[in-house]
């Protein structure tokens, strides 16, 4: 019996919960273009005009409707490193766009780390904090 | 004969394209412009529409018929708007008068219940700001071709209507009647007092062109609050229906009555009546669609929009009569949102990407079924030898974008020969399809897109039909026009095209309601 526990113990811990959320970091920094939509709450979309088959790739923290308003959260360069984030530099095909950010199948939710910050050096200040947006992707496919 | 022709040229002469400055609320005009300014012309040129010798006779020695005439009480709230094949504007907007005219005893008041309609057409010149009115009657044969106003005119028959089609002047002169049978058209007739059997045949190698007789009583039917009051016999009259019978082979000529005349103050041209081009696409709903309640929302409140009526009707799941299927289907994620192609057999097939559908918004994928329709229309064209409602002149145009236009592929323009003519010639009429479907069709997605781009700043006034064409432009991105636009520049704070195209698409992604939800 007492095994059945110690495994069961074992099992929950292997089992902590992951991130309902993936970081992506905006790292392609001359090329992403900040479009402000309003600074109170902050709203924005990107653009990533990659001239090639990603083609143009818009990235926006955006709403409609105020029950639709996305959320942020804050976290520091080192702990945005734990959670394994994708960079956008790395995303090279119109397919690692859909399969890891747009269209996911674990339907994870998409933070980005805006190239502003990543890219000003104010990564390397000790415990300095960023805001992470929420944000939808859309891709441009052909008709 | 000639008479009957002088008579209507010189109806149209007198009566048609009175320059005229409408003058034109600002606040009206914003709400529908269009039909503002169809209204408007109307109310200034209406006391000179008619022949100075219209009177209440309804019969002249030109043996034509002529119904008295009433004054045309347009229902400016019920109207459609399109194009006919050569290109020219057209209004047809119902007529709210209680008189109305029945071509048979028989039938009398439940012609009425059968869903007999009037309705004044307003055609547009094309080179002044002035229109022709006709008066346009639908006959239904009986209950089955009953149709509300919305559901039927002169560009929308469909498949399943029969029953004629008159076309008077706008004082009353009988022009030319079409015999409808399950959509098409099979007979022309027009009217006389005295038989015209015999007076006129025409006969070649292969074709045999075959006349039959019908005597029409006229009756004019007067409605008080919804029902027929009173009944009164106008007149009694001959028309003769020719058709061209095929002997063995050879052109029919199909779809080409008249057509090409307006008319014009400067020259004794008989009027001629437009010609009645059948709806081209019979699109069969696929089961994929029918059976996914948001697509098929969607395709459904296409199916309201003018612009779609005047290229396709659509039918359900096995009817064979279809020419072209719509369905869902799997493109992959990274695919395209939707591709038409020609199957063999002649079948054209239209299929939306099921893959990414969660991730649309109804205003696009609405976008990519009209996007999708339009292809189907232009190769349905082709198979008729260029007649389409899109363009009058849709050989000519098509015909400019074939790869050499631009000398070589060294331009980078890998756009097909489609993209490139929908981009160029098309964008207009699509933008404004969508605007007034969104409008019309999906009008609390239509306001909070209005709250969104007025509180952004991007269309202060409220949205305009520059943000449909934004919209469209993903679908045209490899095209000659598309490039054009990328390179136009701007200082800021002033957005370029471009940047104006990359808003509008991100702007379109944050509607969030669905079809039918």
């Amino acid at each position: 019996m007492w095994q059945l526990i110690v495994f069961i113990q074992i099992w929950f811990l292997l089992q902590l919960p992951t991130p309902d959320y993936v970081v992506l970091i905006i790292n392609d920094c001359k090329l992403a273009k900040y479009v402000s939509r309003g600074e109170s709450p902050e709203r924005f979309f990107i653009t990533l005009d990659y001239k090639d088959e990603r083609k143009l790739i818009l990235v926006g923290h955006d709403y409609l409707d105020q029950t639709d308003m996305p959320s942020t959260m804050s976290m520091s360069f080192a702990e945005i490193q734990q959670r394994d984030p994708l960079y956008t530099s790395d995303l090279k095909t119109f397919e690692a766009w859909a399969n890891q950010v747009a269209y996911r199948k674990d339907e994870k939710k998409i933070f980005i780390l805006l190239s502003k910050d990543y890219c000003s050096g104010n990564r390397f200040i000790t415990n300095q904090q960023f805001t992470l947006y929420e944000v939808n992707v859309l891709l441009q496919h052909d008709e | 004969m000639r008479l009957l022709f002088f008579m209507i040229a010189a109806n149209f002469m007198i009566t048609s394209c009175i320059n005229e400055e409408p003058d034109i609320p600002l606040d009206e005009f914003s709400k529908n412009k269009e039909t503002v300014l169809v209204k408007n012309w109307f109310n200034d040129n209406k006391t000179t529409l008619r022949l100075p010798m219209g009177g209440t006779n309804f019969r002249t020695e030109s043996q034509e018929l002529i119904l008295p005439f009433f004054e045309k009480e347009p229902d400016w709230n019920k109207f459609h708007h399109y194009y006919f094949p050569d290109g020219r504007e057209v209004f047809e907007i119902n007529l709210d008068n209680d008189e109305f005219y029945i071509p048979s005893s028989s039938e009398d008041e439940n012609t009425l219940k059968n869903g007999a309609i009037q309705n004044i057409m307003f055609v547009k010149d094309p080179l002044e700001e002035c229109f022709d009115p006709l008066i346009v009657r639908y006959f239904p044969d009986d209950a089955s071709s009953a149709r509300d106003f919305n559901d039927l005119y002169y560009l929308a028959i469909d498949e399943k209507w029969s029953g004629w089609i008159d076309l008077f002047s706008y004082d009353e002169h009988h022009l030319i009647g079409f015999r409808i049978d399950q959509g098409t058209k099979v007979s022309s007739r027009t009217l006389s007092q005295e038989s015209q059997l015999g007076s006129e045949s025409s006969s070649s190698a292969k074709m045999v062109y075959e006349c039959t007789e019908t005597i029409t009583d006229w009756y004019q039917i007067t409605t008080v609050a919804g029902s027929s009051s009173s009944l009164e016999y106008l007149d009694t009259t001959f028309s003769k229906e020719c058709e061209w019978v095929d002997m063995g082979g050879g052109p029919t000529g199909d779809g080409v009555v008249g057509g090409g005349g307006g008319s014009s103050p400067s020259g004794p041209n008989p009027y001629i009546p437009p010609v009645i081009p059948a709806p081209k696409l019979i699109i069969e709903i696929d089961l994929t669609v029918a059976k996914h309640p948001r697509v098929n929302c969607i395709v459904g409140k296409l199916q309201m929009s003018d612009f779609v009526q005047g290229i396709a009707s659509f039918v359900k799941t096995g009817d064979l009569t279809r020419n072209s299927v719509i369905k869902l289907g799997s493109l992959g994620i990274n695919g395209p949102n939707g591709h038409t192609k020609m199957k063999s057999g002649g079948i054209i097939e239209i299929t939306i990407n099921r893959d990414n559908l969660d991730k649309r918004s109804d205003l696009v994928i609405a976008r990519t079924i009209l996007h999708e329709l339009t292809h189907a229309e232009i190769y349905a064209a082709l198979k008729a030898n260029g007649e389409t409602a899109l363009d009058g002149d849709f050989g000519k145009n098509f015909d400019k974008f074939i790869n050499v236009f631009y000398g070589s592929d060294d331009f980078n323009l890998g756009g097909d020969q489609h993209h490139r003519y929908m981009a160029e010639n098309l964008m207009g009429k699509m933008s404004e399809a969508l605007m007034n479907i969104h409008n019309y069709q999906f009008p609390q997605d239509y306001q909070s897109l209005n709250d969104l781009v007025k509180r952004n700043g991007d269309y202060p006034n409220g949205v305009t039909v520059e943000f449909y064409k934004n919209i469209f432009w993903s679908g045209f991105k490899d095209t000659f026009a598309f490039a054009q636009m990328e390179e136009i520049k701007t200082n800021f704070p002033i957005s370029s095209p471009y940047e104006k195209f990359a808003r509008d698409q991100y702007t379109s992604t944050l509607l969030t309601k669905t079809c039918g939800n």
